[in-house]
């Protein structure tokens, strides 16, 4: 099965700061990935040549086979939810909906009136002075539209209430995981996204450090609490989130069980209890890692 | 890119409707102004039409162009149309086009208010005016100008995402360009001949949006996606944004260098009437005739005279004086220093010398060809803009508020003053009088019937007319054949007309009589023969000796010369004349005529395009050359057109070309 989206040594530099240093992942078909990073790491840019608005410096990009080319005609098969959603002020919902629809070879009506009438928009509402949860609503009913098979999610849930939120976790993101789609998500709040997720890429220094199954973070991660013995340190840069030191008693998460198994076998520790994380937990602490929590 | 074009419309409407609201609501104000001023409604609607053609058009290009452009960089439109499956040089030319509708609309509103209001601008539109080459000129300029405007100024609005900043740009850009042709066309509307600038500017626009276009797809790529490219593709942009320009001022300035450095055939005399033209007056008179035929007289743009042979060899007779670029402004409409000149019957040549900067008055120089020409007189007080002959008498006419309030004056002696006196009749009558009073001309009978000369010393010849001339008219001489003879038209008894010669012994003979006209007016060529046309159709002929040869029928020469499909322009056909000439499929009086007779041999010049020999007794073709190219815009033959004894000078609007008799022909350089 060829990936949905191919990423190949992406690299990005705004001026002389380079954001993103050589990218290199791939998404098979169908799979929910979630892209945690800490603020500036490139999840935006990332996103944005994902979808041929930003051009790599170097490296190569295919999204379901296709480059991107500046044309934007690679936009027709992608869903993009942006982090703030921004539309023409003097237009209202319908207009949006009504003016993107001439765009997108592939708009599909009754799918947008459905998606309408599900997220409770009313077409006559006026884009200028609407809520942001109103706005989140449209960006979703525009990235879905259009029946896209891969789908660009930047905080998509970001300014939306709580109910609204959970209609979008629970009905939309599902909706989509069951239709085969493949959808690449940056969250903060990744947890919420827990049920749905297949792997999650921890974009770190503008590479992606590391690919995380979800399986895996879900049978595998634990915390461990230890005392070490005397004159006993852990090497510095393990990829494991410290929670508390106290003098010799450590607190850390690990995501795979070799490496507990490793520091079960180091004999640095006089005592080491495990004990299970659940996902959530644990995609809140990989976003702790990816914001420089690992042991040093 | 027509959606986004929609879009942009939609984002334009407000200040399209306040623009549109604005040019409505100055339309009565300014009526109410003037009115209140006590100078009529139509001075105030006539004032505010010129600033809104003029000003407010291309400015509402510039502030659309500007707006545009800083307002599809700004971030709110950057986040909302950037994830549309749009390329950016689509996003970036729908605004383009949107911003172009709304300035065209606009500029259809202000035309139609001005149809609707002003009577001048209703003739321009409804009445044909549209047609003429001067009014195409200003609609083409217009729009190129408005579309440049407003493509520069949408360009650096965009490319530094400020409007005010980017329409100062757009501004200075743009308007380099527009001014640079403008200019340019201003120049060859004055200066047709020696500045023409059509192509030019044709081509400078075909560069212009072009590369207005590619360089705002350039910048939209850059711009809306942020490739690494670097100061080379920046300097491409620029280049590429202000091409037009760069191209614009390259073309004026082209056309301002080969103005400055042409030079143009300056003919002796005038020609303002035929009946009395001084053009041919040298070959009344052997000893300028001796002298005048033998080369050719040019003037430089920078006011020089140059005497020049047909080998090419140039002798400077009045020496040029550089001006400046902004005194040609000052001085657009009298730019030609030399005014004037003219032979005198013992070959020298009087010079008649405007005024500039340098030096407020007229100048009368004289000399001879091959010695130094010296300042004979300064002219002060009256503007003299014509040396002519009267009669025996070499005089200057100057200028008077109607025909009969102009003066004249003979040349002074050296140094001295010129005593005016004012014509108090038409100039035609006037001059006419003294060649009469000379001796020289004659004078037809109340009844037509009988031409009569007096000379000074009292002498009288009288010719019997075997038909009936013009009533009481003044036939100046012609010289055929050795005499100085007149030829006039006569209308015989039978209702046709016949060319009447009234020779010195006294005698009438009457000539190539035709049911619709002779020829009344014989052009004199060097070589002693005469030619002259009936309907335009027809050439009259007569060879050096005073023989007259059989009536010429042009069409199968014509039709042999330049193809089958040649069309015959009648007499009158002015506006035939006007498109057609330089067609090649239609044969012009203008630039169409006989250059040179040989026994019954004739040179012909058809169109300015061939030289042909032909059998004068029989139309036969026996040779045929083609001329140089010239330029269209060369309507005059004065100006491209100098017979000499062995061949004859063509100005071609670029090039000065000397063809012997033989065809063979000499470039002489640029001109």
């Amino acid at each position: 099965m060829n990936p949905a989206i191919v990423l190949t040594d992406v690299r990005r530099s705004f001026g002389s700061k380079a954001v993103l240093r050589g990218v290199t992942a791939s998404a098979l078909p169908g799979k929910v990935i979630g892209l945690l990073g800490r603020n500036g790491e490139g999840k935006t840019t990332l996103f944005k040549i994902l979808l041929d608005m930003l051009a790599a410096d170097s490296g190569s990009v295919q999204v379901l086979g296709q480059s991107p080319d500046g044309t934007g005609s690679l936009r027709q098969s992608v869903g993009y939810v942006p982090e703030r959603p921004a539309f023409h002020g003097f237009m209202t919902v319908g207009e949006v909906l009504a003016f993107r629809s001439s765009l997108f070879k592939g708009w599909h009506a009754g799918k947008a009136d459905k998606l309408v009438q599900d997220l409770g928009l009313d077409p006559a509402t006026p884009i200028r002075g609407a809520s942001k949860g109103t706005l989140g609503k449209v960006a979703w009913v525009c990235a879905a539209a259009h029946d896209p098979s891969v789908f660009l999610l930047d905080e998509p849930t970001s300014g939306l209430d709580a109910l609204v939120r959970e209609d979008v976790l629970n009905h939309l993101i599902g909706e989509l995981h069951d239709g085969f789609k493949t959808l690449l998500i940056a969250n903060h709040r990744m947890e919420e996204l827990a049920g749905v997720l297949d792997e999650v890429w921890l974009l770190q220094g503008g590479v992606i450090r590391s690919v995380h199954p979800v399986e895996t973070l879900r049978t595998q991660a634990c915390r461990l609490t230890g005392r070490l013995k005397e004159g006993a340190v852990l090497p510095a840069g393990l990829p494991v989130v410290s929670l508390r030191t106290d003098g010799p008693v450590l607190e850390l998460v690990v995501f795979e069980r070799s490496l507990a198994d490793m520091l079960a076998a180091s004999g640095s520790f006089e005592s080491l209890e495990r004990a299970p994380l659940a996902l959530g937990e644990s995609l809140k602490y990989l976003l702790r890692l990816s914001e420089g929590g690992r042991h040093d | 890119m027509i959606e986004y074009a929609k879009l942009e419309l939609r984002k334009n409407r407000v200040l399209f409707i306040g623009m549109a609201l604005t040019f409505l609501g100055s339309i009565p104000f300014a009526a109410a102004m003037t009115a209140l001023n006590r100078q009529g409604a139509l001075a105030g609607f006539n004032a505010v039409l010129l600033f809104w053609t003029i000003l407010g058009l291309p400015l509402i290009a510039i502030l659309f162009g500007a707006s545009s452009g800083a307002g599809l960089r700004a971030e709110t439109a950057q986040e909302a149309e950037s994830p549309l499956p749009v390329s950016p040089r689509c996003r970036a030319g729908g605004a383009v086009a949107a911003c172009l509708a709304h300035v065209l609309l606009l500029g259809m509103l202000i035309l139609l208010t001005s149809a609707v209001i002003s009577p001048a601008w209703r003739e321009t539109l409804f009445s044909g005016a549209l047609a003429s080459t001067f009014v195409r000129a200003f609609f083409t300029l217009t729009l190129f100008t408005l579309a440049t405007l407003l493509l520069s100024s949408f360009i650096a609005a965009y490319a530094i995402g400020q409007g005010i900043v980017g329409g100062v740009l757009g501004a200075l850009i743009g308007g380099t360009a527009a001014g640079a042709l403008s200019l340019g066309l201003g120049l060859q509307a004055v200066f047709e001949v020696r500045a023409a600038f059509t192509t030019l500017a044709l081509f400078s626009m075909a560069v212009s949006l072009p590369a207005g276009l590619f360089a705002l797809d350039r910048l939209a790529a850059w711009v809306e996606r942020r490739p690494k490219r670097g100061w080379r593709e920046g300097f491409l942009i620029a280049l590429a944004t202000t091409l037009g320009s760069l191209a614009a001022c390259a073309a004026f300035a082209h056309a301002y260098h080969r103005l400055t450095r042409s030079l143009t055939i300056a003919a002796a005399g005038d020609a303002f009437y035929p009946w009395i033209s001084t053009r041919n007056d040298d070959v009344l008179f052997p000893g300028a005739r001796r002298v005048s035929r033998k080369g050719v007289l040019l003037h430089s743009f920078e006011g020089g005279l140059i005497w020049m042979t047909p080998e090419g060899d140039r002798a400077p007779l009045i020496p040029a004086r550089p001006r400046s670029f902004t005194e040609l402004l000052g001085y657009l409409y009298f730019w030609d220093r030399i005014e004037s000149v003219l032979w005198d019957a013992d070959g020298g040549l009087w010079v008649l010398v405007a005024p500039d900067q340098a030096d407020p008055v007229h100048q009368l120089w004289h000399g001879w060809i091959g010695r130094p020409f010296s300042l004979h007189s300064r002219l002060e007080g009256r503007r003299p803009y014509q040396l002519v002959r009267r009669g025996s008498e070499l005089g200057m006419l100057a200028w008077g508020d109607a025909t009969e309030d102009g003066s004249y004056a003979p040349i002074p002696p050296r140094g001295a003053r010129p005593r005016w006196v004012t014509l108090g009749m038409k100039r035609s009558d006037f001059l006419l009088r003294g060649w009469e009073e000379a001796g020289l001309a004659a004078r037809l009978s109340a009844d037509g019937r009988t031409l009569t000369r007096r000379t000074p010393d009292g002498r009288t010849r009288r010719w019997t007319l075997p038909g009936k001339g013009p009533a009481a008219a003044v036939v100046k001489p012609t010289a055929l054949g050795g005499q100085t003879l007149f030829a006039l038209q006569l209308r015989l008894k039978d209702g046709g007309y016949a060319l009447a010669l009234c020779r010195p012994d006294g005698t009438v003979t009457t000539h190539w009589p035709s049911a619709d006209g002779a020829s009344y007016w014989l052009e004199t060529a060097p070589d002693g023969s005469a030619w002259g046309w009936r309907n335009g159709l027809t050439l009259h002929l007569a060879a050096p000796d005073g023989a007259l040869l059989p009536p010429l029928d042009l069409e199968p020469i014509a039709r042999a010369a330049l193809g089958e499909k040649t069309r015959l322009e009648r007499w009158g056909n002015r506006l035939l004349r006007r498109e057609a000439f330089g067609a090649g499929r239609t044969l012009t009086r203008w630039g169409t005529g006989a250059v040179r007779i040989e026994g019954t041999r004739a040179w012909l010049v058809l169109n300015h395009r061939l030289l042909v020999v032909v059998d004068a007794a029989t139309g036969k073709l026996l040779s045929r050359w083609e001329l140089p190219a010239y330029s269209d815009a060369r309507r005059y033959s004065d100006t491209t057109f100098h017979i000499a004894e062995s061949g004859f000078f063509l100005h071609t609007g670029r090039r000065l070309y000397f063809i012997d008799w033989a065809g063979t022909r000499r470039d002489l350089g640029a001109a």
